[in-house]
């Protein structure tokens, strides 16, 4: 029963697939892999803006009492950095592997909505443009990533630096909202024959996760955007105190779109993560099963945690226990991810190339920053932490230390799949220990600062308070966070110097990517793969190892008469030789480019906001007009 | 939701409703709404009473536009695990600000306003 | 899920999966569904809002005895008729009977307009009697949810008719593609549940 991964015996003929050149080709790209590439250059684009921004921070912290910038340019710093890092940084850098990888994964030749896939780009694009125009203003946002009402009503925040942050994160849950549905239909319903849910990669499952947790979760934001929106513009309430209006609520929308957001940002590092072990311990991951169910409660936890952000906002005793249990209760699957992992390594025949590396600071960092989450997740520990560094120093651990590190291996890992060149080990060396080595100088030593006293987001601080030193080292730990990111730009940019010419396979990989070439032509696969395993490359690979079902996957084997059924299936409607894809749209840009319009009316002056209403009415239907796939004859 | 069974059944006898049933679903929808309106003008019941009364018609007109109307009843479950699952985790997280914000226990500003008499 | 590919097609969808998929639904109606849940989650966070917000208003109109039941009432019943139009529209084009389908999908619509008028003539009413977004908690509360929710009836209203004209153009809107409709419908329909809901919140249970 060993895997077919056919690629042989195809007749079709490739060359009218070919990618098309030019700047407009890009402009109306609807492949995944295009639209991965411009993910993935656009985040990292603002991931080095965002690190700018904290280098900033740093300098001005470096020591007490400094003016290197003002104190109202610090607050726009902190703002856009948490803001540019979150939305603009990690998501769509995960958005990127979601594009890039899911249909390779599930063997599919592209998402189920490819033009919705383009626009959600779009869309992503024009809202980070927009949130950052404020820059060009002088008046970036400056109310903190999670803009906490009433410090954002226009009583407090009259400028229009909050406006730029109320319609950017608008735009931007739109277009995480349109790739989540995507996604989300992709992998239940475009997966290859024979690949059961308890066959897909742990990557594909992590993105599944993560799309239901943007569609839940990214609402709530929506409507308490919508609100301070309202209360901005048009003199609602509903955060105003003088007339009862509750700040409270801001705080609760927020933290149930927050706290889901955390575990959105953190789970796609997971997935690459559980891909990256088993590769380089030749071994497949140890629990498949467990670790894709820890994912799953991980989410459903997810939802019923929020308020433990606002364990000091006096909830009362019952609400904060709840919350609190809770909290505690995730560390479960967390620690069952976290052993299977270990247990992956155990015994595997390691081999530390940078990928590894880079998975292995993840799962030790992460450990870090999850104790230090567990302290929190208590009430009256937090009512110490609130707001000082010692929160800082947390999430930095599990969003740098956990996310950052893990997107590192991926970018690693699957570079030389989509560039047809291989990442420098050396350089990838050198960055992975002057990344670790800063990033434990730069926030280990906040816990101190923060158990010491030090608040989050004060611009300055007086002598003599015994922070001066750790300020000072962690300044110069940010800067060789910066020195490693340094290494990975030469990395990455002297890697395009070079021939094409990495292996389709490079690194041994256990799973359907790794049979394409290298990059992926337009199609993907000439002939949609047959699956019988989770790990069908090795099954193919290795039959001396693999050949028989390893008996911790046989839950996973369909009973032999659905087999027949699947392979029928195949017979139906496989060998089909034609490659149907999607056509190449501008539609998805015009319609991105009515919402880009229509919000930023909302700052500039509503005129915009009726033209881009105009915009985004003919944009929808030249998109439902127009055929996506062929011939104008099969528009559905 | 209905048994699995006569999902199953309905699956494979790939019968859905015609127009005379969809009319019958209507006016049961219209008495119901009708009762709903009803039971508003009627003062005979205590506050709690009306609204658990209320809430009971709402979840039965809902239960038939998504069971029949959208066909939930009919179609493959997916839809119905889909949607329930969403409509579960929305209504949950709705109901645990509403206690948070004291809204069933009546907030003071509630109090405030009524006169004296009854808050539930 | 391929072993559900032999047994998943639904009854009442009739049209033709060009691409197979792995669990035999068409991808749109799965994508609508999960819409449709996400949405359940958008308009929850509003009824939060208005659940939280509308009786701490500092200063009148209050809520309580504000509304005019029986005229609410009958928008409420215009919306529900439109949903059974919708069902017939469906299953009009379902078998071909283009006429049918053309008949209920414009009465869809144009229940749908009349609730709209409604909805415009009680916020008028509701203006002039002092109620604004910005008099106080419960009109804040109030316009927001019922606004969004006339927001999607009004999107709503334009499907209907964008497929009613449609379906005048051969290959747009035909027995095979009557997964369009159906698509449509559940957005419509979903809209229904929703006035179900705000109708019963918000209208009928006012604390008092």
């Amino acid at each position: 029963m060993a895997t077919q991964v056919t690629t042989a015996g195809q007749v079709v003929s490739t060359e009218q697939f070919a990618y098309p050149k030019g700047i407009w080709s890009w402009l109306t790209t609807v492949d995944h892999k295009r639209i991965g590439v411009l993910y993935l250059f656009t985040s990292l684009t603002f991931f080095l803006i965002g690190g700018i921004e904290a280098l900033l921070i740093r300098l001005q912290l470096a020591s007490p009492n400094n003016s290197f910038v003002s104190a109202d340019t610090y607050n726009q710093l902190f703002t856009m950095h948490g803001t540019t890092m979150i939305f603009l940084a990690v998501m769509p850098l995960s958005a990127a592997f979601f594009n890039l990888l899911v249909p390779l994964m599930i063997g599919a030749r592209d998402v189920a909505f490819p033009r919705l896939n383009a626009f959600s780009y779009w869309v992503f694009l024009f809202g980070a443009i927009l949130i950052n125009l404020g820059w060009l203003h002088g008046s970036a946002p400056d109310a903190g990533w999670f803009a906490y009402a009433n410090l954002t009503s226009s009583q407090y925040s009259a400028g229009q630096g909050v406006d730029y942050w109320v319609v950017g994160v608008q735009v931007l849950g739109l277009s995480s909202l349109a790739s989540a549905f995507n996604f989300l239909v992709t992998i239940i319903n475009m997966r290859a024959p024979g690949m059961t849910m308890m066959r897909m990669p742990v990557f594909i499952w992590m993105t599944l996760i993560v799309a239901v947790l943007i569609v839940m979760a990214f609402p709530a934001l929506t409507v308490g955007v919508t609100l301070l929106m309202f209360d901005r513009w048009f003199d609602t309430l509903f955060f105003v105190p003088e007339a009862n209006g509750q700040p409270l609520l801001w705080q609760h929308l927020f933290w149930v779109f927050g706290h889901p957001e955390v575990y959105i940002l953190i789970l796609p590092a997971m997935g690459i993560v559980s891909e990256v072990l088993p590769t380089f311990s030749k071994k497949p991951l140890f629990g498949y099963t467990a670790v894709v169910f820890a994912g799953v409660g991980i989410a459903a936890l997810g939802f019923s945690v929020w308020a433990h952000h606002m364990f000091t906002v006096g909830m009362g005793p019952v609400p904060n226990s709840v919350f609190s249990i809770a909290t505690m209760l995730i560390a479960l699957p967390t620690g069952i991810k976290i052993f299977n992992w270990i247990g992956t390594m155990w015994g595997g025949d390691l081999k530390f190339s940078t990928p590894m590396l880079m998975s292995i600071g993840f799962v030790s960092m992460f450990i870090i920053g999850g104790l230090s989450g567990v302290m929190h997740a208590s009430p009256p520990v937090d009512s110490q932490q609130q707001d000082s560094y010692f929160v800082v120093a947390h999430f930095h651990y599990v969003l740098f230390g956990g996310s950052i590190f893990g997107l590192f291996a991926g970018i690693y890992y699957w570079w030389p799949k989509f560039f047809g060149r291989l990442l420098n080990e050396g350089l990838g060396k050198a960055q992975f220990w002057l990344m670790l080595i800063g990033f434990n100088a730069t926030f280990f030593p906040m816990h101190w600062l923060g158990v010491i006293g030090m608040p989050r987001r004060i611009y300055t601080y007086e002598e003599g308070l015994n922070w001066d030193f750790w300020n000072l080292f962690t300044t110069i730990g940010a800067f060789v966070i910066a020195l490693a990111i340094t290494v990975f730009l030469i990395n990455a940019i002297s890697s395009f110097r070079k021939e094409k010419g990495a292996p389709d396979d490079p690194w041994d990989g256990a799973t359907l990517e790794w049979a394409t070439s290298s990059p992926p032509a337009p199609y993907n696969f000439e002939k949609v793969p047959v699956v019988n395993s989770n790990i069908p490359l090795w099954v193919e690979k290795y039959p001396e190892v693999y050949g028989h079902e390893p008996d911790f996957r046989d839950m996973a084997a369909p009973p032999a008469e659905e087999q027949e059924t699947v392979e029928h299936g195949i017979e139906d409607h496989h060998h089909d030789d034609h490659i149907h894809m999607p056509n190449a749209s501008y539609w998805p840009l015009v319609v991105a480019l009515g919402l880009l319009l229509g919000f930023a009316g909302f700052i500039f002056t509503f005129v915009l906001t009726f033209i881009g209403a105009a915009v985004l009415f003919v944009g929808v239907y030249g998109w439902a007009l127009e055929p996506a796939f062929g011939e104008p004859d099969h528009i559905y | 939701m209905s048994s699995q069974e006569f999902r199953e059944v309905q699956h494979s006898e790939h019968a859905h409703p015609d127009a005379r049933e969809y009319a019958m679903i209507a006016s049961i929808l219209t008495i119901v709404t009708g009762f709903e309106v009803a039971l508003f003008f009627f003062t005979g019941v205590g506050h709690s009473t009306l609204v658990g009364m209320l809430m009971v018609l709402m979840v039965v007109k809902f239960v038939m536009v998504v069971g029949w109307y959208m066909h939930l009843h009919f179609d493959h479950p997916y839809f119905t695990w889909i949607f329930t699952g969403g409509l579960i985790i929305a209504i949950a997280i709705v109901l645990a600000l509403a206690t948070l914000f004291g809204v069933f226990t009546g907030g003071e500003e509630l109090v405030r306003q009524l006169p004296a008499g009854e808050v539930h | 899920m391929a072993a559900n590919q032999g047994t998943a097609s639904p009854p009442i969808q009739q049209n033709i999966i060009e691409h197979p998929t792995s669990t035999g639904l068409d991808s749109r109606k799965l994508a609508m569904w999960c819409f449709l849940a996400s949405d359940c989650m958008f308009f929850g966070s509003l009824i939060t809002a208005y659940l939280v917000s509308h009786n701490r208003a500092a200063v009148p109109p209050y809520p309580q005895g504000f509304f005019d039941i029986p005229f609410t009432s009958v928008s409420a019943f215009v919306l529900l008729m439109s949903s059974v139009a919708m069902v017939l529209a469906l299953s009009g084009i379902q078998k071909g009977n283009m006429r049918r389908f053309r008949i209920w999908i414009v009465s869809t619509g144009l229940l749908g307009l009349i609730f709209l008028g409604g909805q415009i003539y009680e916020f008028t009413e509701f203006h002039h009697e002092g109620l604004g977004l910005d008099t106080n908690l419960f009109g804040s509360s109030f316009y927001t949810l019922t606004g969004f929710h006339g927001a999607h009836v009004t999107v709503g209203v334009i499907w209907l008719f964008s497929l009613f004209f449609a379906s005048f153009r051969a290959p747009l809107v035909t027995k095979e593609k009557a997964l369009n409709v159906e698509i449509a419908g559940l957005y419509w329909h979903f809209v229904d549940i929703v006035w179900i809901i705000i109708f019963a919140v918000v209208y009928l249970i006012q604390a008092g």
